[in-house]
């Protein structure tokens, strides 16, 4: 169960994880069945979904991002359950311990709390004249407040104010950001979120709109016209992702499958926006760059 | 045959096991060789890059450090944090790839292994620490050459080495893993094991590994992390002091062995199915016939010798049956023989009984003809009779007599033959004589009867006792003139090869064949002819069949009956010799030699001392008698002569026995005194006697003719030759 089945980004992690399974020998329509829901972001459709997929009793159920793991949750405790591109699920409930998550989830997470202030400094990094910050996050999860903690601890060291945008839908995206850019020098800061996720093309619009270098937190927002990507290679935890629905197929308990940290990062730069946003980007970045983005 | 093939099928299944855990040992160790070689270059790549930030100049701004510890990020990924302290221990510098950045943070480490140990040693490997509970982590710190250089101190996520161990690939579900020099997995395809900071310290292997290191074997079979059997191999990953285990679960390491041994198992199994059927079928085709050989034999040796054993083998075993039939139908056989032998003796000696009843029958009957004829005659000569009637009666009882006597005769011959006393004294001679005293002997006979007697005179010569051949032809030519009425008889003779055949020829009764056989038993007469018993006894036949046996001359007969018989004699032929003389016939004119000769009788019957002494009175002898050798010296004192012959009874009364008593005589007169026997008694045993003793034996009673006879003999100027034959018996009156 994920955000949308149409995105690009989307259709390259299930095809990882398939291939995954299949190298592990589960064929999709041969060894297993898999039924896909795609609640593009609507909690609603979300939440009807989780219930379906819990009515189908299947022998495991992927998720992805935090608030549908709270919801499939919500709706079981007993069926296996494997996470990906969730955040700090211990805060969440999601498990008891990283290392022995003792009920019927386990999973891989893809931020630490830390990345808060990571993110804040390459965003100043980037634009080192960006002295206000506008952390754009879903304000119902709790891993947002720990990002926004730790950006606000590292915030005085880089000498930038922040400020908080929760937001819910596209219009909320558009007037936080049309707000915060009343007044020069601005920045943003994008957490990984289903909300971002779905509204990441009205977000990165907006960005360009109201002049606003933006740090993200995945490779797709740059490659889809986000300044620069500092993040998790989310193919890679799916298919971290296959190898733990792999191992419950073949009988092991999610509560013994310790809960696995993201470890691939990878920074990505777009050129283009960078131009358009006149910033021209310091040799020191470009040289740790995985991809820059012509 | 299944030992063969369990032994087979062990050595296989132990060569194989040998072999297959030797290579399988070969690819574990060079897989784990290979993975530290990996996980070595790994560390050594992250050393090398750490080591490059320890190069720069030491006038070298932190800014250019930052970018610096930004490209060491990027160029290794496993390098999640990374430090540079200076000379002093302060860290001047922290690059994080999930916190910011510190600058300038002078932090005091100085204290701290991180750089004490690398200020000490250049190099400093951590222990392995877990980050966020779970995470692999060690700390990794290089000192700079120049003492002013500071240390690097790098935050390494061993996850990496995850992606190394997963590569190995051993079999179906082996695995790589490794274990740092306390005993705590750094990695393992099952990343939970890692994460769990699970202490594999205690393993057999891990244990092995690390207290022998180079020196022990490094391949055993131990438990693994799950508590499966494995088949384990390591490679030391040498600067870190690592360790990486290449393990393979012995059921899979196995599994080909388990496969032979299966299959082995059922190649022994199908063994022994073949085998048991084999020994079933050898069961059937040999301890059935075997058994059969066996109550075959055992019935066979109980006496049931026409069992025989049916055995349709085709092979040896019913060859051997085939061999004990054989055997038990030889046995048969012989037994058969046997029996018959029996049998055939058992009627002989039947047919010998039946024959000495009918000799006593036949001989009590004409002993008591005679004797009945005597009787009658003396009766006739009590009454007053005319002179020419007593002539008479005194001529029928001399004819008594001469049957009784030649009866007599027959029988001693044929007891004589019986005691086997008779030696052939073979000679060379020539026939002629002989067949002229048969023409001589029986010419009146067959005159008398109206017989034509032809006998053929030859030339040749042959090797025979003279004497005895002359019996048999004489007893020959009697029976042939005897039983033949009109015809006549012929006597001839011709070589044939090495021998003379000298036939005699009749056209009398013949003799059927069934009895031909019979003929040379005693008293044998043909039988349908009992009105003509010819006056003989029987005996002829069986005395020519004694003789001839005896002088090894073999007999044939033929005969039609009505029509005539032909007995031929076979006598060895030689040639003729000029110069020989005739033998000396015994049938010479008997002269008077008795006149005044002095003849000693002794016996202890007084009547037969009167009888024998009026006898040899009356023929002009004077006679001393006595009942003992003393007896007879005492008579003899009165008279000076020396007596010329002494006649004595065998058993005397006296303590001397005739011979005994004829030595005494020779002793008191030392001289070898002629003397004969005389006995009542017919035993062999006597005749033995006296031949051992060199006497002759006249049995009584002994008619005066004999007595005669033999007085001729012993008072002759010559003494005659030794023949026991006497002439008395050569007549041939049979």
């Amino acid at each position: 169960m994920g955000p949308s089945a149409s995105a690009l980004e989307t259709q390259s992690q299930v095809a990882a994880f398939l291939q995954k399974l299949r190298e592990l020998g589960w064929m999709d329509g041969r060894d297993i069945r898999i039924d896909f829901r795609w609640a593009a972001g609507d909690i609603g459709l979300m939440k009807a979904y989780a219930g379906e997929l819990a009515g189908l009793k299947p022998d495991v159920i992927l998720v992805m991002s935090n608030p549908a793991m709270a919801l499939v949750q919500q709706q079981t405790r007993s069926l296996p359950t494997v996470f990906v591109a969730v955040a700090d699920p211990v805060g969440s409930g999601f498990v008891q311990s990283l290392a022995r998550p003792g009920g019927n989830v386990t999973g891989f997470t893809n931020f630490e709390s830390s990345m808060g202030g990571k993110w804040l400094e390459v965003l100043k990094e980037i634009a080192p004249r960006v002295a206000r910050v506008m952390v754009l996050l879903h304000p119902e999860t709790r891993a947002h407040m720990s990002f926004w903690g730790a950006a606000e601890a590292a915030a005085p060291s880089f000498s930038v104010k922040l400020t908080m945008a929760g937001v819910h839908d596209a219009a909320e995206i558009e007037r936080a950001a049309a707000a915060f850019a009343r007044e020069p020098n601005g920045g943003m800061i994008v957490l990984p979120h289903t909300v971002t996720e779905v509204h990441r093309m009205t977000i990165i619009e907006s960005a360009a709109r109201y002049r606003l270098p933006a740090v993200y937190p995945f490779r797709h927002f740059a490659i889809e016209g986000g300044l620069i990507s500092y993040g998790v290679d989310l193919i890679d935890a799916f298919r971290g992702a296959a190898t733990y629905v792999d191992r419950i197929l073949r009988g092991a308990k999610p509560g013994e499958l310790p809960v696995q940290a993201a470890n691939k990062f990878e920074l990505l730069i777009n050129l283009k926006t960078a131009r358009a946003l006149g910033i021209a980007v310091p040799p020191s970045l470009l040289a740790r760059t995985d991809e820059v983005i012509e | 045959m299944c030992l063969v093939l369990l032994v087979n099928g062990l050595f296989g299944i132990w060569f194989s096991y040998r072999e297959q855990k030797a290579s399988l040992t070969r690819i574990q160790r060079e897989q784990a060789e290979s993975a530290a070689g990996k996980i070595g270059e790994f560390i050594k790549g992250i050393e090398s890059e750490i080591g490059w930030t320890t190069q720069l100049p030491s006038t070298a701004s932190l800014r250019e450090r930052h970018f610096d510890a930004l490209r060491l990020l990027r160029q290794v990924p496993a390098v999640a944090e990374f430090a540079w302290v200076d000379a002093a221990g302060r860290e001047q510098l922290r690059v994080s790839r999930v916190s910011t950045d510190t600058v300038a943070g002078g932090t005091d480490l100085s204290q701290e292994p991180r750089f004490t140990e690398p200020v000490a040693h250049k190099i400093y490997y951590g222990p392995i620490y877990f980050r966020r509970e779970s995470e692999p982590y060690m700390t990794l710190a290089l000192a700079g050459a120049r003492r002013d250089a500071g240390v690097s101190i790098a935050e390494v996520n061993l996850k990496f080495i995850w992606d190394v161990v997963s590569q190995i690939k051993v079999g179906k579900d082996g695995l790589a893993y490794v274990v740092d020099a306390r005993g705590r997995l750094i990695a393992h395809p099952d990343i939970s094991l890692v994460l769990r900071n699970t202490d594999v310290s205690q393993l057999s292997q891990v244990l092995a590994a690390r207290a022998g290191g180079q020196g022990m074997p490094r391949v055993e079979v131990a438990q693994d992390v799950q508590g499966r059997r494995v088949l384990t191999a390591f490679a030391p990953i040498v600067p870190p002091g690592w360790m990486v285990f290449v393990e393979l679960p012995i059921a899979e390491a196995y599994a080909p062995l388990y496969a032979s041994l299966v299959a082995t198992g059922l190649v022994l199994l199908a063994g022994l199915v073949l085998t048991i059927l084999a020994s079933l079928m050898l069961a059937r085709k040999m301890v059935t016939p075997i058994r059969v050989l066996q109550t075959g034999a055992a019935q066979i040796g109980k006496g049931a010798l026409d069992h025989r054993i049916e055995i349709v083998t085709g092979d040896e075993l019913e060859a051997l049956g085939n061999q004990f039939n054989e055997m038990a139908a030889r046995l048969q056989e012989s037994y058969a023989t046997l029996e018959r032998k029996v049998e055939e003796r058992t009627h002989q000696l039947e047919l010998a009984n039946l024959a000495k009843s009918r000799f006593l029958a036949a001989a009590s009957h004409d002993l008591r003809q005679p004797l009945h004829a005597l009787g009658l005659f003396v009766a006739q000569l009590r009454a007053d009779i005319d002179p020419v009637e007593r002539r008479r009666i005194v001529a029928r009882i001399d004819s008594a007599v001469a049957a009784m006597n030649d009866l007599f005769n027959a029988l001693l011959d044929i007891s004589k033959l019986d005691a086997g006393v008779l030696i052939p004294d073979p000679a060379v001679f020539a026939i002629r004589p002989l067949l002229r005293r048969m023409e001589t002997t029986f010419a009146g006979v067959a005159h008398e009867k109206g017989l034509k007697l032809r006998v053929m005179a030859s030339s040749a010569w042959v090797r025979s006792d003279p004497v005895l051949l002359e019996r048999i032809l004489l007893n020959l030519v009697s029976n042939a003139v005897r039983y033949t009425d009109r015809g006549g008889v012929f006597v001839g003779c011709h070589r044939r090869g090495d021998s003379l055949r000298i036939e005699v020829w009749d056209s009398g009764i013949g003799i059927p064949d069934d009895q031909r056989r019979n003929i040379f038993g005693e008293f044998y007469q043909l039988a349908g002819n009992e009105a003509g018993r010819r006056g003989g006894l029987g005996l002829g036949l069986a005395i020519v069949d004694r003789l001839c046996r005896l002088l090894g001359h073999p007999i044939e007969l033929a005969s039609i009956p009505g029509r005539g018989s032909r007995f031929a004699v076979l006598v060895p032929w030689e040639a003729a010799r000029p110069e020989a003389t005739e033998p000396p016939s015994p049938l010479q004119e008997i002269v008077d030699p008795f006149r005044n000769k002095l003849v000693v009788v002794i016996d202890d019957d007084a009547l037969v001392l009167e009888g024998i002494g009026g006898l040899l009175r009356g023929w002009g002898c004077h006679v001393v008698a006595g009942e003992s050798a003393d007896a007879a010296l005492a008579r003899l004192r009165d008279r000076t002569r020396c007596p010329d012959l002494i006649i004595s009874d065998f058993r005397l009364s006296g303590r001397e026995n005739g011979i005994e008593a004829i030595e005494h005589l020779r002793r008191a007169f030392r001289i070898r005194i002629p003397a004969f026997l005389i006995s009542g008694d017919t035993a062999p045993e006597r005749l033995r006697e006296a031949a051992a003793g060199g006497y002759h034996l006249l049995h009584k009673p002994v008619p005066p003719i004999t007595l005669r006879a033999m007085l001729t003999r012993f008072l002759k100027d010559n003494p005659v030759v030794e023949d026991l034959v006497g002439p008395a018996s050569v007549d041939g009156r049979l």
